[in-house]
Formats: C-alpha cells, structure tokens, sequence
C-alpha cells in the first residue's frame, strides 16, 4: 500500500526534510540554533553565464 | 551384467549423512555479534558498536533488532530509537527519518537525518507545533498541501508521544 504523501505526489526526501524541519522546531533553543546552522543547504548554485 | 563392487559404491555413499544445511526452525550457529553504527549528518552515536537490541520506528511499523536478525532495508519515521548496550542499560533517541540496514554478518547501519536526545526536546513547543500544523491541515489549499500539513502533524504526534 501507498503512502498517502507518495500519492500526493510528494517524494521521501521532502518527507523527509518537513519531519526534520519538524524534530528542529520542537528543540530547546540552545540546541536549536546548531542544529538549524548544521542542517543550512551545503549546496550553492552558480548559473554559468551565456556568452 | 555389473561387476558386484560397482553395486557397493552407491549404497556406501547413501550410508554418509547428506551436506547439513540449515533448516528455517534451527536457531543460528554459534555466538552472533551485532556491530551497530548510528549518525546523524552531523554526529557519529555509535560506531560498530556491540550492542544487545536496537529498537527502530519504521514506516511500516516498529521492530527490535538482535543479533542474527533477518536481513532487510527499512525506512524510518518519526520515533523513538531505543538502544540496549550489553549491561542492559537503554538509551532513547528522537530521529526523524532516515534509513536501517540490516546485514547478513549482523551489521546495522542506522542513518537519521535529524537526531535528538530525549533531553534536547521541549514538551511544549512540540504541542503548540501540533495545533499549528493541525490548523494548517483543515486550511489546506490542495493534496499537496494537505499531504505535507498531514506530515507535519504526524511528526509532531510522534514528538508529544515521545515526551510524554
């Protein structure tokens, strides 16, 4: 059987990162702010410019 | 017309017990170590560990791990993962999500995206989230919406659970 969130059309890795979002939103605050600096993207885009 | 020893050779070999493989009901051959290993993106909990039983909150249900266990791949949700160490003390985690392997030599790979200890979560914040996420399931535009607002709620059902 299906999950209801894979019929909806939403991946395990969006699943994934909202229930993260989730465990982060319910830290104390002084965990929190490490875990949000850890969890920050490690991914920077660079569009290369058309000549 | 067979010569008589010929006749002898099978009969001897019938006589020898049949390879011995093991039968489903048979419990495994000698003392099985688990090597456990659990992290998050950004800490190592457990490294090759020998631990006794791991208890793991999966998305198709929840299950304890020993030594031995049959191998398989398992997905994790929201939920407590309990970790007994040989002198039987348990500790309890919050993950996320992630994933569980479980191998053949009894090697289990625990990856969690996001991993909190019990004392690290605050009962509160985790109910008022609840009746947001709550709010935002009946205000849903569409599925997709309401799909991740139901996600949202479940995570944060599985975090007052825990705490409570």
């Amino acid at each position: 059987m299906v999950s209801y969130w894979r019929q909806a059309g939403i991946s395990y890795i969006r699943f994934s990162q909202i229930c993260a979002r989730a465990v982060r939103a319910a830290m104390k605050p002084q965990f929190r702010d490490e875990a949000e600096r850890a969890a920050a993207a490690n991914v920077k885009i660079v569009k290369p410019k058309k000549e | 017309m067979l010569p008589a020893r010929l006749l002898l050779r099978p009969a001897a070999r019938a006589l020898r017990p049949p390879p011995r493989a093991r039968g489903y009901a048979e419990a495994a051959a000698g003392p099985v170590q688990m090597a456990f290993t659990f992290a998050s993106p950004t800490q190592v909990f457990y490294n090759g560990a020998n631990v006794k039983q791991v208890d793991v909150p999966t998305l198709t249900g929840s299950f304890g791990i020993l030594a031995a266990h049959v191998p398989t791949l398992q997905v994790l949700r929201p939920g407590i993962v309990t970790v007994y160490a040989e002198d039987g003390t348990a500790s309890k985690y919050f993950v996320s999500s992630g994933s569980v392997t479980v191998n053949a030599d009894s090697s289990v790979q625990l990856l969690a995206e996001e991993v909190a200890s019990m004392d690290m979560l605050d009962l509160a914040a985790a109910k008022s989230n609840l009746e947001k996420a709550l709010s935002e399931l009946t205000a849903a535009p569409d599925e997709v919406a309401k799909a991740e607002a139901q996600i949202r709620v479940e995570a944060n059902e599985a975090l007052v659970k825990a705490l409570e």
